[in-house]
């Protein structure tokens, strides 16, 4: 099933190559915010094209953006943020899913090729190629990536008016992406020893494809129902 | 000082409401008829997030058409619930404006 946010979402690609630098990077900004809020996804896409519409023709009447929202773009996203549509609890717990499914199994594949790897130089092509131990460290940078992920996901989307400008919020997010970095190395250095079990690399592979399976027929069938009846 | 943004919002919809039941149109053409008839302040970033809310309330609803200038554009048309609302808010501010007008009368006569 076609997912028609993705095909929305390739159309603003499209369109948003005629804007200006200047214009480009102002609705960078103001979607990357309305990212942060409990907006509907799929409304954050409808607004995107609202807004590139207007800023070319905004273009073309040899205005630019702020002459069509105002100066204040945090405070015209936050009337959007007040007036727009809330995600629901559906909607909350599949975008987390897809989290789950796509950010945990990027870490997982991550995890399965290293050991493959280690294995097989140690060891040639044995039957233990098959055998993934799971060690505290995996566990703890597991939680931390995600944790730190959404983090970084907040703070940049909430953020994103002042990473523009500021050089303080620039250097705070290097620096904290640099410890948390750091931080997930030396918990794998530290904890790899210490293993909590052994599993079947087949077995997370089943669980993600089922999980994935299952994401995307629901988020897709979402998605398609909501864009028909907006 | 006089705070108008609060008086405005509240009537701002309800103006919105009887442009678009007038004719179905596009946020730039609100924006121009609005400000035709006096509202020489406003642009498109203060109607849009109240076209946002009309359209979430099911007041308005909308489709995208072509527009000559290139990209699409987005169409709104009232719906029956708002022109329940409309009526009711054409009827709350006759009652409101002759009120208010009565008031700021006093002492005039």
């Amino acid at each position: 099933m076609a997912n028609l946010e993705k095909t929305l979402r390739k159309e603003n690609n499209l369109s948003e190559k005629q804007l200006t630098k200047e214009n480009n990077l102002i609705l960078t900004d103001m979607i990357v915010y309305l990212h942060s809020s409990n907006l509907c996804e799929y409304d954050i896409e409808i607004i995107r094209k609202e807004l590139i519409g207007m800023a070319l023709e905004a273009q073309l009447r040899e205005e630019g953006l702020s002459t069509v929202v105002g100066e204040d773009y945090k405070a015209f996203c936050d009337e959007l943020i007040k007036n727009g549509r809330k995600k629901t609890s559906y909607e909350t717990v599949l975008e987390f899913l897809y989290v789950v499914v796509f950010g945990g199994g990027a870490l997982f594949f991550y995890e399965i090729i290293k050991n493959i790897i280690m294995v097989v130089s140690k060891k040639g092509l044995t039957n233990s190629v098959l055998d993934l131990p799971i060690s505290w460290g995996f566990v703890v940078s597991f939680v931390c990536a995600i944790l730190f992920a959404y983090g970084i996901f907040t703070f940049v989307s909430k953020n994103s008016f002042e990473l523009t400008d500021s050089k303080l919020h620039k250097f705070l997010f290097i620096v904290g992406f640099t410890i948390i970095f750091v931080g997930i190395g030396f918990s794998r250095y530290f904890f790899d020893r210490f293993i909590l079990s052994t599993i079947n690399i087949l077995i997370p592979i089943a669980i993600w494809i089922v999980g994935f399976i299952v994401v995307k027929i629901l988020s897709d069938k979402h998605l398609n129902d909501l864009a028909r009846t907006h | 000082m006089f705070d108008k943004s609060q008086l405005m919002r509240g009537t701002l919809e309800g103006c919105i409401l009887k442009v678009i039941f007038s004719e179905v149109t596009y946020g730039y053409e609100i924006m121009e008829k609005l400000k035709s008839f006096g509202f020489s302040d406003i642009s498109e970033g203060t109607i849009y997030p109240l076209l946002v809310r009309l359209e979430k309330k099911a007041l308005i609803s909308s489709e995208f058409r072509p527009s000559p200038l290139g990209p699409n554009r987005k169409y709104y048309f009232i719906t029956g619930d708002g022109e329940d609302m409309l009526h009711l808010f054409e009827e709350y501010w006759s009652s409101l404006s002759q009120t208010v007008n009565r008031i700021l009368n006093l002492g005039e006569n």
